[in-house]
């Protein structure tokens, strides 16, 4: 029974064919396409073979059946490929470190390129097709209002995208040519130095990103909830305490309450009588 | 605000760029670092275009056929525009908007959801239509905004606060027999003016008297005077109008559902007092068009509050506009354990106040939800060993806690008295202290955890309560005033909580049941106090009151045939004032009519016991109770009914449809030519 519920429950999230043959959800699929195609181009220039298809068969797979783990899995795909695709050993960097690697080519580029364009149009189309917003807990089924409506699609929006490709891909060549390109300190390990070094930017771009977040979020704070979070760091600090004393008083009022209940009107009550 | 879709984006990537790292590969790194660049350069820009977000305004207006209104009328139909601004010039993420329709209405068509990226030049906008219920407030809360990037890898949930209280006034239905509002000829008296056969200054001749000394020389009539050779003077009638003062029982009684029964008329009446309110405004409604004076005296268990017969539309609408305002109230009982409302309550919250429950700033810490309990002192408890082992978890705390003391502090002092006294005594008790000091501790405290342990695996529901009931705590706390310490006070306190919590909803609308009974089987809502306060209000209108007034009592005395006498009192006094009052007793919406006249209390009980027997133990549990209900409220009114009967005053059931016609027919003969108790 619960089995077919949860079918139905998908079939009903499922776009419908309308959807489907709309002019924006036909292009993020061509578009998807493409990237796949020149993923396939990039791989097979690698020497991998056959093999080179198995992230685009992944990947329109999931372009078919809209599925949300599509781009993870053509990425997880690709790190296998490219990651065991020699001998399964650890292999150090190469003598001279990472500056001795040659740069990147333009396959690699492209093949940058080509993987970021799946998983934007790919994450796009999800947004046209299933939804946009992730479903609220308790309600496993997707509305309609949690989708991204096709017809707020513009032409300026694809331009973006096309334009915002190579421009992240030239970003990551540059960050790559800056944590490569320093020569490591005296005693630090040659072969490590750029991954340290990449490892802290990213830290410290994440821990700058987070602290200008909260500030963000401080300042336009309401009055109500600067008022909270006083009120809860107080209570925090002093919350055994005062837990204490409110559990007496609250003990001391009911059985005051019980007492006067068993034992008739109160002093007060018969003296107004 | 990270999905789950962007979790295993974010998770792939680093996957990536971790293998591409470790491998080496210069490929795989690269790819990682555009992927992880392109992430974060996202996640940063949603971060920046989130503070426009919160920033948006809420344009509402609510519409009839022809232009805005600020009042709605129960029963119609009515246009809502909503329209979303940005401020600012930077372009905002992707938004749902919708707008949360409030309690009180019911959704026609239109549609209450909008999406797409607003902008300073472009709100988004979006029309739709509703159906006002039974009278009483609308609030419009404000819009629910979903913003999330393209991609849907990040999300925020906003709520724009637009508060909008809106009074839904009574629907004035017209009467078939309307009376003339007009005067049509000379003869007739003008609307609201009415002919009294009391000696006055009408212009209708009521009697011929003999002239008294001080009579005015131009009431002499003169031709009866020369017939009859000694002055005779003329009576005239008096000119009066109506008078007719409505009191409106708006006590708990009538606040809280039906107990039984889920008839169609307990769609359109959820409680007694809309039946009421309808019959009150029925009322005002009728008077006013011939212009007869009408006042109101609205009272529950605390006071009453009271308006002079007067007449004219400003006196209308605001009769009308109190009267919604007492059909908004719901029902308040400090006494109900919290839990039954927390539920709601927590999903309220986290609807319309979902930027008070984040984390950051109403926090729910682990170790209060797995190491300690709150509310130990409750006013009873549920749940049995389960439910009392989790609310006094820190009472184990500190019974481990003094072991471990004692069973230090024991053998140290003995050890230090055992060096200035060597007795035998001493050295046994120490033996002893030594062996079974160490057993406690590890007693207490493996007992401690193993109950700790259970408390884990079986209190999910209750972890979560706590968790709903501290996040609610800190915000009924800071919206009440009772911020810094009333936090601890409202998790401790259940009492103080359920009556902060019933005021949280009940400001908002929100409308909730609580238990009619206590757990000992008395009737909660049965408030013997409003006797008095009605009793008193009703001596105060007839002491202001001038002669041949209406009072019609619209009030629940069901089952409070103990406490009547003061009203007893002050109704023997109007009457003898030559006064009339009416009784109107509202009726559970669902319930069974009472029987008419003709039949007694048990004229459908009367093919004989053992049939009785029989057809009752035929019945499932549920009918059983409402059957035992239903000739309870039964047997109760009959018996009001005689009591007021004593008096000669009439008592009607409000469910049936005879009340305004009743009244109105009682009001008929006030302003026909007889005085009633002459």
């Amino acid at each position: 029974m619960s089995k077919a519920k949860n079918r139905k429950r998908k079939a009903e999230t499922r776009s419908s064919p309308e959807l489907r043959s709309h002019p924006a959800v036909r292009n993020y699929t061509l578009f998807c396409l493409s990237a796949l195609f020149l993923i396939v181009v990039c791989l097979a220039d690698r020497g991998l073979a056959w093999w080179c298809l198995v992230p685009a068969l992944i990947g329109c797979l999931a372009l078919l059946t809209h599925w949300d783990y599509g781009p993870p899995l053509v990425l997880l795909s690709l790190a296998g490929l490219l990651g065991f695709s020699g001998p399964l050993r650890y292999r150090s960097p190469p003598p001279g470190g990472w500056s001795r690697f040659p740069t990147a080519s333009l396959m690699d580029l492209g093949l940058c390129i080509a993987v970021l364009a799946y998983v934007l149009g790919h994450y796009r189309l999800l947004s046209l097709t299933r939804y946009i917003f992730p479903p609220r807990l308790g309600r496993p089924r997707v509305e309609a209002t949690q989708r991204r409506s096709a017809d707020l699609v513009t032409g300026r929006e694809t331009t973006f995208l096309g334009l915002a490709l190579p421009l992240w891909a030239g970003l990551a060549v540059l960050v790559w040519g800056w944590v490569t390109e320093e020569a490591a300190p005296r005693n630090a390990p040659l072969e490590w130095w750029p991954v340290l070094r990449l490892v802290w930017a990213i830290l410290a771009v994440l821990a700058v990103a987070g602290v200008t977040a909260s500030y963000l979020r401080q300042t336009t704070a309401t009055p109500e909830e600067g008022l909270l979070y006083l009120q809860d760091q107080c209570w925090r600090l002093m919350r055994r305490e005062q837990g204490l004393l409110n559990r007496w008083l609250t003990w001391a009022r009911l059985r005051a309450q019980r007492k006067q209940r068993f034992s008739g009107p109160s002093l007060e009550t018969r003296r107004q009588s | 605000m990270l999905t789950s879709r962007g979790c295993w984006c974010l998770f792939s990537v680093l996957v990536i760029l971790s293998l591409g790292l470790l491998r080496p590969s210069q490929t795989l790194t690269l790819l990682g670092l555009t992927l992880l660049l392109w992430f974060a350069g996202q996640w940063l820009w949603f971060l920046v275009r989130l503070s426009g977000v919160r920033r948006l305004h809420v344009r509402r207006e609510v519409w009839d056929d022809r232009s805005v209104v600020t009042t709605l009328w129960a029963g119609q139909t009515f246009e809502v525009r909503m329209r979303l601004v940005a401020e600012g010039r930077l372009s905002l993420p992707h938004i749902a908007a919708a707008d949360r329709l409030p309690f009180a209405v019911e959704h026609i068509d239109g549609s209450l959801h909008v999406q797409g990226i607003v902008s300073a030049k472009e709100p988004l906008e979006t029309t739709y239509r509703i159906r006002c219920g039974p009278a009483g407030l609308v609030r419009f809360e404000g819009v629910r905004i979903e913003a999330a990037d393209w991609q849907g890898l990040f999300y925020y949930v906003h709520f724009v606060h637009a508060v909008v209280v809106l009074p839904i006034l009574p629907l004035l239905m017209p009467r078939t027999s309307q009376p003339a509002s007009l005067k049509r000829h000379n003869l007739l008296l003008p609307p609201g003016i009415h002919r009294f056969r009391c000696p006055g200054s009408g212009s209708e001749l009521l009697d011929l008297r003999d002239y008294l000394p001080g009579d005015p020389p131009r009431t002499i009539a003169w031709k009866v005077s020369a017939r009859r050779d000694r002055l005779i003077t003329k009576e005239f009638e008096s000119e009066v109008p109506v008078r007719c003062t409505l009191f409106v029982d708006a006590s708990n009684s009538v606040r809280v559902p039906a107990p039984c029964g889920a008839g169609p008329q307990q769609i359109r009446y959820g409680k007694a007092l809309d039946r009421l309110i309808d019959i009150a405004a029925g009322v005002l409604q009728a008077n006013a068009s011939i212009r007869d004076l009408t006042g109101l005296c609205l009272f529950d268990e605390y006071g009453a509050s009271y308006i002079a017969p007067a007449r004219g539309s400003t006196h209308r609408t605001e009769c009308l506009r109190l009267l919604a305002a007492a059909a908004a109230r719901l029902p308040d009982q400090p006494t109900v354990p919290p839990d039954h409302l927390l539920p709601l309550a927590y999903s309220f919250a986290a609807e319309v106040y979902p930027e008070l429950l984040r984390p950051a700033v109403n926090s729910v810490p682990l170790a209060m939800i797995w190491l300690e309990g709150f509310s130990g002192y409750a006013r009873r408890l549920h749940g049995g060993l389960l439910e009392l082992l989790h609310r006094r978890k820190s009472a184990l705390r500190t019974l481990c806690w003094w072991t471990s003391f004692w069973a230090l502090v024991l053998p140290v002092s003995l050890l230090l008295a055992r060096t200035l006294f060597r007795t035998r005594a001493l050295d046994n008790s120490l033996l002893i202290i030594l062996f079974f000091a160490p057993l406690a501790v590890l007693a207490a405290w493996g007992g401690t955890i193993f109950l700790f342990g259970v408390d884990a695996v079986v209190g999910r529901s209750k972890r979560r309560r706590d968790r709903w009931r501290k996040q609610l705590a800190a915000i009924v706390s800071a919206r009440y005033g009772l911020a810094p310490g009333g936090l601890a006070v409202l998790l401790e306190d259940d009492d103080a909580f359920s009556r902060l919590l019933q005021r949280f909803l009940s400001e908002h609308q929100v409308p909730y049941t609580l238990p009619l009974y206590s757990p000992e089987g008395r009737y909660l809502f049965a408030a013997t106090e409003k006797i008095t306060v009605l009793a008193d209000a009703l001596v105060r209108a007839v002491g202001r009151g001038r002669d041949n007034e209406l009072f019609v009592l619209l009030a629940d005395l069901l089952e409070l045939d103990d406490a009547l006498d003061p009203l007893l009192r002050a109704v023997r006094v109007a009457l003898g004032r030559h006064h009339q009052v009416v009784l109107i007793c509202p009726w559970p919406p669902g319930l069974d009519l009472p029987p008419t006249r003709g039949q007694g209390p048990g004229a459908g009980d009367a093919k004989g016991p053992s049939s009785l027997a029989l057809g009752l133990s035929a019945l499932g549990p549920q009918q059983l109770w409402d059957h035992v209900t239903t000739q309870r409220f039964h047997r109760a009114y009959q018996r009001l009914r005689r009591t007021f009967a004593r008096l000669g005053v009439a008592v009607l059931c409000a469910a049936e449809e005879e009340p305004v016609p009743l009244v109105l027919r009682r009001l008929e003969r006030l302003r026909s030519l007889g005085r009633p108790h002459s």
